[in-house]
């Protein structure tokens, strides 16, 4: 066993975790398969590149404006369009979210071109040598901050009144509503919550990988095979998805070939639906 | 006094008159019984009062204020509660966590300490035998439990009318004496209670008053032993010959 190989792993796997983050707290609690959560990444990627290269800001000082612009737009398309379209039921959402994504997808495209664009800190080459383990400094830091992101999250959906208020709303609407919760406003914030989230997670991936409009979309299949592997709804479920995969690919790309990594994620997906369709640490997340 | 006063309401699906012209109080302080054949209109009447569907036509008050057209939400912070046939638990949670969410968004509890809400959950699991299950997930519950903990959520609330839909459905004769005996507690506590219930031993027991629907329309309403004998209310249920029947039950 190659210990580089599964820090890789782990640190590229915390970065995962988050990105998935959002997309099942919004299936958990809405029933929702949102594929414009990979134009929200896109677009926090974005904000981060933006802001670094015109005025120089610190990219890890740019998640709060990642995290508000991106709640912003998720209330606006939430309330303005998802709220409308919910009574039609699940594959309508599914057709809505796809065209949402590229709506937004081919904006980013003619507004910033496809050109290849990164964000290169003055502190990203540098790193830590441990016994011939090499952890380069910003991986790590991207990894203690979606952690942290994620174990924030859960606390807010746990401990507080809102938090639990998204709880019972996943759980069962109609008793949620009967108890004196605005269902309907919980959705606009889940929703708003699950885009800031996401956008995030784009900012921190924009410190790693190259920014284009594409790159959300590269993400949005790692997403859901997070997702599956963690279970619907679980926080602590998506991070674990997302170590899982992260180890999956780094020792797909060291061991067999980097082309694979895709397929050695998928083919873990389906053994996965096939042995434990509720995912690892997948709970009953919305009721009846 | 009149807690709820239901005047001229009407509510059709599609062709369907569900509830047609529909007018009764409920006054502070009873427990009033709804009872009718099945497809009555007695659920489409909770779910008007309760806010989840609209009144076509008339007006539903409660204390005197207008609840027609205000969201379920905003009918619950009034104090109105109610339960299901069919439980709703929050599958996932602990009992006291159900109960606690009851609890948790009260308009009259805002910016209360935890302690607050923490104490009115102990007493509506105590309140309804539950205190020893708290920290049980609701799975684990039999339905009889669930029952009560449908009963204990809706206490929590603070309710000032609690609307029971056939919460006896499914139990057996022991756990429906039991009920029988909370429901009695907490309307002793000053709940003001309106129950629609197929089990008419426990509607003719519990209630003073009973309301008797039928294809949407109210035909008749009065106490439990005048309700047996109106010849209307015997033809609906039973039709013409076999009125005997209903008469026994009741007793």
């Amino acid at each position: 066993m190659d210990l580089q190989v599964i820090i890789n792993g782990i640190l590229l796997g915390g970065l995962y975790g988050l990105a998935a983050v959002g997309f099942s707290l919004i299936w958990g609690v809405m029933n929702i398969v949102d594929l414009a959560q990979g134009a929200y990444l896109t677009l926090g990627a974005y904000i981060t590149f933006w802001l670094f290269k015109l005025w120089g800001i610190d990219p890890f000082l740019t998640l709060p404006v990642s995290a508000l612009i991106l709640f912003g737009l998720g209330f606006l398309i939430e309330s303005q369009i998802i709220k409308r379209v919910l009574r039609y039921g699940f594959v309508m959402l599914l057709v809505v979210t796809y065209g949402l994504n590229l709506l937004l997808q081919n904006a980013m495209l003619v507004a910033w071109s496809a050109d290849y664009r990164s964000v290169t800190p003055a502190y990203s080459g540098a790193g830590l040598n441990i016994g011939g383990v090499n952890i380069p400094y910003i991986r790590l830091a991207l990894f203690i901050a979606a952690l942290l992101l994620v174990g924030l999250l859960t606390i807010f959906l746990n401990k507080t009144r809102v938090g639990n208020a998204i709880r019972a709303t996943a759980l069962n609407r109609l008793a949620a509503n009967l108890v004196g919760i605005r269902t309907e406003f919980i959705y606009a914030l889940t929703y708003s919550l699950a885009a800031a989230v996401v956008g995030m997670a784009g900012s921190l991936i924009s410190m790693v990988y190259t920014v284009s409009p594409n790159l959300g979309g590269a993400f949005m299949t790692k997403i859901f095979v997070v997702t599956v592997l963690g279970g619907f709804g679980s926080l602590p479920g998506a991070v674990l998805g997302g170590l899982i995969l992260g180890i999956t690919e780094a020792f797909t790309a060291s061991y067999i070939a980097p082309g694979l990594m895709n397929a050695v994620s998928f083919i873990l997906l389906v053994v996965i639906l096939i042995f434990r369709p509720q995912g690892l640490m997948g709970k009953q997340f919305y009721g009846a | 006094m009149a807690l709820l006063e239901v005047k001229n309401v009407s509510r059709s699906f599609g062709g369907v008159q569900a509830v047609n012209n529909v007018s009764f109080e409920v006054n502070e302080g009873e427990i009033v019984g709804l009872i009718g054949p099945n497809g009555a209109g007695k659920t489409t009447m909770m779910n008007l009062i309760s806010g989840l569907i609209k009144v076509n036509e008339g007006e539903i008050r409660f204390q005197g204020a207008r609840l027609t057209g205000l969201k379920p939400h905003a009918i619950a912070h009034k104090g109105i509660a109610r339960t299901f046939q069919i439980v709703k638990p929050f599958q996932g949670m602990t009992v006291r966590e159900n109960v606690m969410m009851g609890a948790l968004f009260r308009s009259d509890l805002r910016g209360l300490k935890g302690s607050a809400v923490k104490n009115i959950v102990d007493e509506a699991l105590e309140l309804l035998e539950l205190d020893r299950r708290a920290e049980a997930p609701v799975e684990e519950l039999n339905l009889a439990q669930r029952k009560h903990l449908e009963l204990a959520r809706a206490m929590a609330m603070g309710p000032k009318l609690l609307l029971l839909d056939e919460v006896m459905a499914g139990l057996n004769l022991k756990e429906i004496e039991r009920l029988m005996e909370l429901v009695r507690k907490l309307n002793a506590r000053g709940v003001t209670i309106l129950v629609i219930e197929h089990v008419m031993k426990a509607v003719m027991g519990l209630s003073k008053r009973v309301l008797v629907m039928h294809h949407g329309s109210l035909i008749a309403q009065g106490p439990p032993e005048v309700i047996t004998q109106d010849p209307k209310v015997i033809e609906a249920y039973l039709g013409k010959r076999r009125h005997k029947g209903l008469h026994k039950e009741a007793r």
